[in-house]
């Protein structure tokens, strides 16, 4: 058996290095990379799962051809191609390159991703997505304040004395952070965490604070309050960094403690107390989740959450930072996160974007053209796009849908043409990290099984199918077969010359302009220069206040729960859930709910109920589970229709107040027996 | 002493299932079937307790109970590594070390119908490579040291199995700050939770609907020592025929609890260590010797001149055997936790055997000597479990009381009452108390011990 490095290209924050272990073209297993400081003991349950999702009798290997519902007939990629550039064709000729929906989400990372926005510039546009169904109110919020989303090394929470996990899981979302907290631990530092849940994060933590869910951001105004009132702030740091103390002083004296306590439900003295610990104790690392920024009033809570961090001074510190995202090893963008997802910063042949929170409802509302045909890779809009059935409905209001995929998932569904997609072992590509300063190979370690063609040379058959010359595609889209892809990579290397594919294809390599502890030399590059808690720009470009400020959630009336869809250590989105070595820890989807509310119900654990909304309606298992608060419900991010709901069945389709992100918890659904 | 063993740190542990996945990926277990298995602390998330997990598949315990009482020898101890070894070509499928084990390390296989369990990736050990396991836990809380002093002292942990067999586990306990979550929240519910009602009972290792054929074994043994020993002592009438066939039905009552059939054979290969190899012997050599004697009395065969061979002497050597068959029987339940915890159950087949026998003898001195031992012990087993609030059938209860009783008042009242028309009233009371020697015991498992952590620190 041959041990090749690579690394995990999910939409993750771990970016695992691995060895990969590979023996007859086939994948036998998945060993640590000790190389990477932050994975050091190797990936989590879904990286293991690759020895499975690899060599899955369930992968697609050929392209498919839809014949009626539900059937599916094995066709050539002849056949494959000639039916698609057609379609390309005609539809250009007759409503416009604008009439095509390329839809790409974060289902594989990586620099070749950049081939496919190629091709389709090369077609002349098409109609794409802007906003981010992720993390980009935080992201706004941060940019706004610090001007920058990059954070200590994961390696340096150790040092802290204080940690604050602020609506982040990550024993089940980046397990490998729950390292340097417990070291930090046996050190004698005290780690608490605020989540309206009681998630696995919680269990080791000095105390749990189980707010009301999307009221985090009173919560951070009355602490920002305790503490200026009780003289903990730094002093001498806000002087010479922070613009705008005083007008934020004005604003967080508006959230007395009995106000806060009553808005968050909690005590307040457990609100006094946790002051205390923010206030006193350094350097502390405030490490905010993507979950409670997927709110309305998301951009407004991070921001809050950020100003505790600038009040005391923990920023640009060993041991203290503001942990939400490390873009430092996003070395090869020109614009990075949330900008690049911002309408207007595209190439002008992009330039007609509909929303990707308001997928569904963009797509049946949009004219001139209509949406005639649809291209998606690298995701999966029917369960991960909020509102389904109207997502659902638009993909059948168009002509003719192309899914690329490895399996068939619910979108692939309703496509007319299936492509087989590659999987990370079957090309080479250079990934970066949101959490891990490295930039990594994902190395080629077998042939493309069956008859699966990467995303390149799909790409590449259809330019010429479309009649493009060969000099005018290959300035575009790198020619099929290992060594042009070498040769890409290699140039996009060029400008970094301590990055060269020989050392990356040994293990990861850190980013060429890694900070260790960044902002310690306290350069902020805002307009100002300094940490902006008052910005003008929130104002000017999102309408909200230049102020943090909390914004409560305005609550659907009409329905009695509030549903949460984090993400599950099962699953990174929808990926993962179809493997057996998964299933059986989780073989269908759950509906979580506290035993009292389901019992003043009459409904038992493990008793299918029905869930519904406005949105939509399933039949879906109960589970009950005492962590959580009384009034509100999870169902756990990426389930497919056969696993019984997709969260996203409830979901609205809102954004966030900033950034462009997915309002996906401002959700209320009714339970009931059935 | 140095040795290879697992070190788990349970302030580390989060729970992901990366280890059992890892395993299953190595060995290429059956899904659902894994060698290793997170046993979780208070699951259903009760506010007042912490929640942690044991990651555990076998400890190769230095005492592996497992090996000592396999009664077909299928377990050996790898001498270089210390690995116990499962050999799947010599197991029998009894499924006994699953009674043996208390950290439920061997798993049947209802496919295979043989024992499969971890066999500490000792390939890989061997390669000085850490288990599969081990390897695959993300966050260091379950590794390997191919040199550990093991401190036995912290398996006294609360919640975890501590039956001093030495097992090669290096348990790092949970810190004290860890011991107690503290839940800030003010809609929390203020009254107390029953943790019993919430909370999933693992999958009990002792069930009447799979054991069934057992409280009929032990039975069918315990009737024929007691008529045989009647046939040979007050020559109440015991047909040759009667007691083949009695034997025969106890065969294969036995057989129909095993995987493998052809290989029952092996039972008997641990006469040394397993109660359950002297049991299978000591009752085969009973039917072989208790049939001869009974065939050669009724054909009046005289095998041979010397009085060795003289069919009673053949019976009392029986009789020996089947004593002993009844004495093993009971210790074969060693691993039975009851819930009474009384030492003494009314079904032992150690008095279930006199008692019938007293029957058959039809000595009223003797059956009320027994009846009245079995009498008390039942009641004050039912009355503790009563205190226990155990779940119990009162009419069931009355029903065995009756069963016991009926008998006696019948051959006090009426004194010429056949003894078949009592047998089967006497014998279903016994099937029942016997029954219940089995749903009121358990075997002590890792999920369960930490179950009942929950419930007592409730």
């Amino acid at each position: 058996m041959k041990l090749i490095s690579s690394a995990c290209p999910r939409n993750c924050y771990s970016t695992c290095s691995l060895m990969v272990g590979i023996e007859d073209n086939t994948i036998k297993s998945m060993a640590p990379h000790p190389d990477n400081l932050a994975t050091p003991e190797g990936p989590c349950i879904k990286g293991l799962a690759y020895v499975e999702r690899a060599n899955s009798k369930d992968r697609l290997l050929y392209p498919l051809k839809k014949v009626g519902e539900g059937k599916y007939e094995r066709i050539s990629w002849d056949e494959a191609i000639e039916t698609i550039s057609s379609k390309l064709k005609n539809v250009k000729q007759e409503h416009g390159p604008h009439s095509v929906l390329y839809f790409a989400s974060s289902g594989m990372s990586g620099l070749l991703n950049g081939v496919s926005t190629a091709f389709w510039k090369l077609y002349g546009g098409a109609t794409t997505c802007y906003g981010n169904l992720c993390w980009p109110a935080g992201l706004e919020a941060t940019r706004l304040t610090l001007g920058a989303n990059k954070h200590n090394a994961p390696w340096d929470l150790e040092h802290a004395k204080l940690i604050v996990v602020w609506g982040k899981n990550p024993a089940e979302t980046n397990i490998q952070q729950m390292m340097p907290i417990e070291k930090a631990q046996e050190k004698g530092a005290k780690y608490v965490v605020i989540d309206p849940r009681r998630t696995p994060s919680a269990e080791r933590a000095n105390a749990l604070f189980q707010i009301k869910s999307g009221t985090d951001g009173a919560l951070a105004l009355g602490l920002a309050r305790e503490i200026i009132k009780n003289d903990w702030i730094d002093k001498k740091f806000i002087e010479k960094n922070v613009l705008g103390f005083e007008a934020f002083k004005k604003k967080a004296d508006l959230y007395t403690l009995e106000k806060v306590a009553d808005v968050c439900r909690i005590p307040v003295e457990s609100i006094k107390e946790l002051a205390k610990l923010i206030g006193t104790i350094k350097p502390m690392t405030l490490i905010p989740g993507y979950g409670m920024q997927r709110y309305e009033n998301g951009g407004q809570t991070t921001r809050c959450l950020l100003a505790l961090s600038v009040i005391t001074g923990n920023i640009g510190l060993k041991g203290g930072c503001w942990h939400y995202a490390n873009l430092q090893s996003y070395v090869f963008d020109d614009l990075k996160e949330p900008e690049s997802y911002f309408p207007g910063c595209e190439d002008p042949c992009f330039r007609r974007k509909i929303s990707v929170a308001k997928l569904g409802e963009d797509m049946l509302n949009i004219v001139d053209p209509e949406i005639k045909m649809i291209w998606v890779e690298r995701g999966n809009p029917l369960t991960q796009n909020p509102n389904t059935n109207k997502i659902r409905k638009a993909f059948r209001k168009a002509e003719f849908r192309v899914v690329v995929d490895q399996f068939m998932t619910d979108t692939a569904y309703e496509a007319d043409i299936i492509l087989p997609a590659k999987n990370m072992f079957e090309q080479s590509d250079i990934i970066g990290s949101y959490w891990n300063p490295y930039v990594q190979l994902r190395q080629k370690v077998m042939e493309p099984a069956g008859e699966v063609k990467p995303e390149t040379e799909i790409y590449y058959h259809l330019a010429k199918a479309l009649g493009y010359g060969e000099e005018e595609i290959t300035k575009n889209i790198p020619q099929p077969g290992d060594e042009p892809i070498e040769e890409l990579l290699k140039q996009t290397l060029k400008p970094f010359p301590e990055l060269s594919l020989e050392a990356l294809k040994q293990g990861p390599q850190l980013a060429n302009s890694f900070e260790e502890i960044p902002f310690a030399d306290h350069v902020f590059p805002t307009k100002s220069g300094k940490i902006e808690l008052e910005n003008k720009e929130a104002k000017d470009r999102w309408g909200v206040d230049a102020l943090p400020d909390f914004v409560p959630l305005v609550q659907d009336k009409e329905f009695e729960f509030q549903l949460l869809s984090p993400n599950s250590k099962n699953r990174i989105h929808s990926q993962f859930g179809n493997l057996n070595i998964i299933k059986q820890f989780e073989p269908e989807a759950r509906l979580f709910i506290h035993p009292y509310d389901a019992e003043a119900k009459d409904i038992s654990d493990n008793e299918m109920v029905t869930v519904h909304n406005n949105e939509g309606e399933a039949s879906i298992k109960v589970q009950y589970d005492f962590g959580l608060r009384l009034g509100n419900v999870v169902l756990t991010n990426g389930y497919w229709a056969v696993d019984g709901a997709t969260p996203n069945l409830f979901t609205k389709g809102i954004e966030t107040d900033m950034g462009h992100g997915t309002a996906f918890h401002n959700t209320w659904v009714d339970v009931k027996k059935m | 002493m140095e040795k290879n063993a697992f070190i788990f740190n349970t302030n580390k542990c989060v729970g992901c299932m990366a280890c059992v996945a890892g395993c299953s990926i190595e060995n290429g277990t059956t899904p659902q079937l894994n060698w290793r298995v997170v046993n979780g602390h208070n699951k259903i998330k009760h506010p007042g307790l912490p929640v942690f997990h044991f990651s555990l598949a076998c400890n190769h315990c230095d005492d592996a109970p497992c090996m000592k009482n396999c009664p077909a020898l299928a377990y050996t101890r790898d001498k270089d590594t210390g690995a116990i070894i499962h050999h799947a070509e010599a197991c029998i499928g009894c499924t006994y070390c699953t009674w043996a084990c208390p950290y439920d390390a061997p798993k049947f296989n209802e496919t295979t119908k043989v024992v499969e369990k971890c066999n500490f990736c000792v390939d890989r050990i061997s390669d000085g490579k850490k288990p599969a396991c081990a390897q695959a836990c993300p966050v260091g809380a379950l590794d390997f040291s191919f040199d550990a002093k093991v401190d036995y002292k912290n398996h006294l942990s609360p919640g975890f199995v501590n039956m001093g067999i030495k097992p090669s586990i290096n348990l790092i306990p949970l810190r004290e700050e860890h011991r107690k979550p503290t839940i800030e929240n003010s809609d929390a519910i203020k009254f107390p939770i029953d943790i019993g009602k919430y909370q999933e009972k693992p999958p009990s290792k002792v069930e009447l609907k799979k054991e069934w054929p057992l409280v009929l074994f032990t039975l069918a043994a315990s009737l024929l020592v007691a008529w045989q020993a009647a046939n040979l002592i007050t020559g109440v009438s015991l047909p040759a025929l009667l007691f083949f066939s009695i034997a025969a039905s106890a065969i294969f009552l036995t057989s129909m609890h095993v995987g493998k059939k052809l290989r029952l054979w092996r039972f008997i290969l641990n006469l040394k260590g397993s109660w359950l190899s002297r049991e299978i012997f000591a009752f085969s050599a009973f039917l072989g010797l208790g049939g001869l004697a009974l065939l050669l009395k009724e054909s009046n065969i005289q095998l041979f001149e010397h009085k060795v061979f003289d069919p009673k002497t053949i019976g009392y050597l029986a009789l020996l055997f089947g004593s002993f068959t009844l004495i093993s029987i009971d210790m074969v339940y060693k691993f039975f936790r009851r819930k009474d915890s009384i030492k003494l159950h009314s079904a032992l087949i150690s008095i279930t055997g006199p008692f019938l026998f007293a029957w058959f003898t039809q000595s009223l001195a003797l059956i009320i000597a027994f009846t009245l031992i079995k009498l008390s012990l039942y009641l004050v087993r039912k009355v503790y479990l009563d205190k226990q609030k155990a779940k119990s059938k009162h009419w069931l209860t009355l029903t065995r009381i009756a069963l016991l009783l009926l008998p006696l008042a019948a051959l006090i009242d009426y004194p010429s009452t056949p003894l078949w028309y009592l047998l089967p009233i006497i014998l279903l009371g016994e099937v029942i108390d016997r029954s219940e020697f089995y749903t009121e015991s358990e075997i002590i498992t890792p999920q369960g011990t930490l179950n009942e952590l929950s419930l007592e620190s409730n």
